[in-house]
């Protein structure tokens, strides 16, 4: 869990240059909601989850309820590595 | 860092599509502008040398090259090709359908697709904008609704550039229209020869004359799932990268026609002192060149830092944006500003003209200039 925060709280900070800093990045600092991560951001995130842990989003699952927040966007990846999702 | 200066292979490039095109891709583009006419003889002609596939592999048929050399390759062709509808014509094929057909299609829609699409035999289309939803994209009204193996499509796209004479279209359909962009929109491939729709008229326009836009009507369209581009729900994933190509290289053409302009009236300020004018007399035309000199090679490192980071893979989201804002708003003052300089002369039909008219449009396609400066704020906190 920590390092599926850690990679992710990478990328939106190093990669997408979110303006925002690694430590003012909490795990529950809300994402899209708050429109720290605009749209197109959103689907870069999206890419690079895909990407870095040979997972797939369907249509409905890219949305608010699996990628606002660290601890929501965490949960979701290991359900879908676990198979749950 | 990266190197400001190109490579051998960059120079060698340059060379040969600016030979080319000197040789081969001049001549008759007046009447072509008059006449809104675009000519498939052209098209075939720049896929002589791989023009309509620079950035796509060479497994497919294309050049296979990374970003930076398509926006010099593009600068060449805009610096050496007077007809700038045909360039643009061009580029949009390139960076807005066969990229995105590469990037995200079916290995069986590459291959069947693509060598075509890169040798200038197939001319293709993208097919986003609504007579209802332009900057606001995503708001599409045109849906596609899954029926087993296949989608039905109806709606209608408008200002699609090549619509009249595409072979082939990417299509952005709303799959589950109250998602919209998060996951509700999808990309198909449009074959002309298999798929019923209908292209409407070319439209009139002041510039780009000789790419033809046009309407595309679907009318409960069948189109199996084999033609989907990515998976359902990807098309604004798709549609994104695609903007990012063409906001990182479609400049390059507008890079290369402002370059040659200022040659032109750079030549025309000489001509004159050479004539006898005095210097100080001309001097206002020398400040005003050498300022145009100035701006463009300070939009034109700002457009190769872009497609170089894009080369490397990293996010340009905001460095596309930057370039393309920039890029297209000089090219419409530089236009002008030179017409100036040419007194009269300018505003006769000709190629100072002509670029003039052609420049007007590049603030609003691809994404206008409010939207790139919403792209950078939004990258920015604001
Ligand atoms: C030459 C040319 C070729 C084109 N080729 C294609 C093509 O091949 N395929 C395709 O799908 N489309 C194409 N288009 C369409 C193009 O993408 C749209 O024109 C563009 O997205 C703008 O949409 P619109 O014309 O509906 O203008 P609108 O969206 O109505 O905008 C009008 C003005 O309002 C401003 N504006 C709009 N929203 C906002 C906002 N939220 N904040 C601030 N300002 C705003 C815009 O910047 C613009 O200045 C082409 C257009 C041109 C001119």
């Amino acid at each position: 869990m920590d390092t599926i925060k850690g990679k992710v709280r990478d990328f939106l900070v190093g990669e997408l240059n979110l303006p925002i800093s690694q430590e003012e990045l909490k795990d529950d600092t809300p994402l899209l909601s708050s429109r720290l991560i605009d749209s197109i951001s959103a689907l870069l995130l999206v890419e690079f989850l895909e990407k870095q842990y040979g997972i797939e989003f369907k249509p409905h699952e890219v949305s608010h309820d699996n990628l606002d927040s660290l601890d929501l966007i965490a949960a979701f990846v290991e359900d879908k590595q676990g198979g749950h999702a | 860092m990266y190197a400001f200066t190109p490579s051998a292979e960059q120079e060698a490039l340059r060379q040969e599509i600016v030979d080319f095109a000197t040789a081969h891709l001049n001549g008759g583009e007046e009447l072509r502008d008059r006449e809104q006419e675009f000519s498939r003889e052209w098209w075939v002609a720049a896929g002589r040398i791989g023009l309509p596939g620079l950035c796509i592999p060479e497994a497919y048929g294309g050049r296979g090259l990374d970003p930076l050399s398509t926006l010099l390759a593009l600068e060449a062709l805009g610096y050496s090709c007077r007809d700038n509808g045909l360039n643009f014509a061009l580029s949009a094929h390139l960076l807005a359908c066969a990229a995105p057909l590469w990037l995200f299609g079916s290995e069986g829609l590459k291959k069947a697709y693509l060598p075509g699409l890169c040798r200038g035999e197939l001319v293709a289309a993208n097919a986003m904008t609504e007579p209802s939803s332009g900057s606001d994209a995503f708001r599409m009204q045109t849906v596609a609704v899954e029926k087993g193996d296949a989608f039905r499509i109806s709606g209608s796209k408008s200002f699609v550039s090549n619509g009249p004479v595409a072979d082939g279209v990417l299509l952005y359909a709303a799959t589950d229209p109250a998602r919209g962009f998060l996951g509700g929109i999808s990309a198909f491939w449009l074959d002309r020869r298999l798929h019923e729709y209908k292209a409407g008229e070319p439209l009139r326009k002041m510039g780009l004359r000789s790419c033809p836009l046009s309407e595309l009507f679907f009318d409960n369209m069948l189109v199996d799932s084999s033609f989907l581009v990515g998976r359902t729900g990807r098309g604004a994933m798709i549609f994104n990268r695609s903007m990012e190509w063409e906001r990182a290289c479609l400049g390059g053409c507008h890079l290369g026609n402002m370059q040659r302009l200022l040659e032109m009236a750079t030549q025309l300020v000489r001509d004159q002192l050479a004539g006898g004018i005095p210097r100080h007399e001309r001097q206002s035309a020398s400040f005003a060149l050498a300022d145009m000199q100035a701006r463009l090679e300070s939009v034109r490192l700002l457009a190769y830092s872009a497609a170089w980071k894009m080369g490397e893979g990293k996010n340009v989201t905001r460095e596309a944006a930057m370039a393309k804002l920039a890029v297209s708003e000089l090219y419409k003052k530089l236009t002008l500003e030179i017409a100036t300089l040419f007194g009269a002369a300018g505003l006769a039909p000709g190629e100072v003209e002509r670029s003039q008219r052609d420049a007007v449009s590049s603030t609003i396609y691809s994404g206008a200039s409010e939207m790139q400066k919403s792209i950078i704020a939004q990258t920015m906190g604001l």
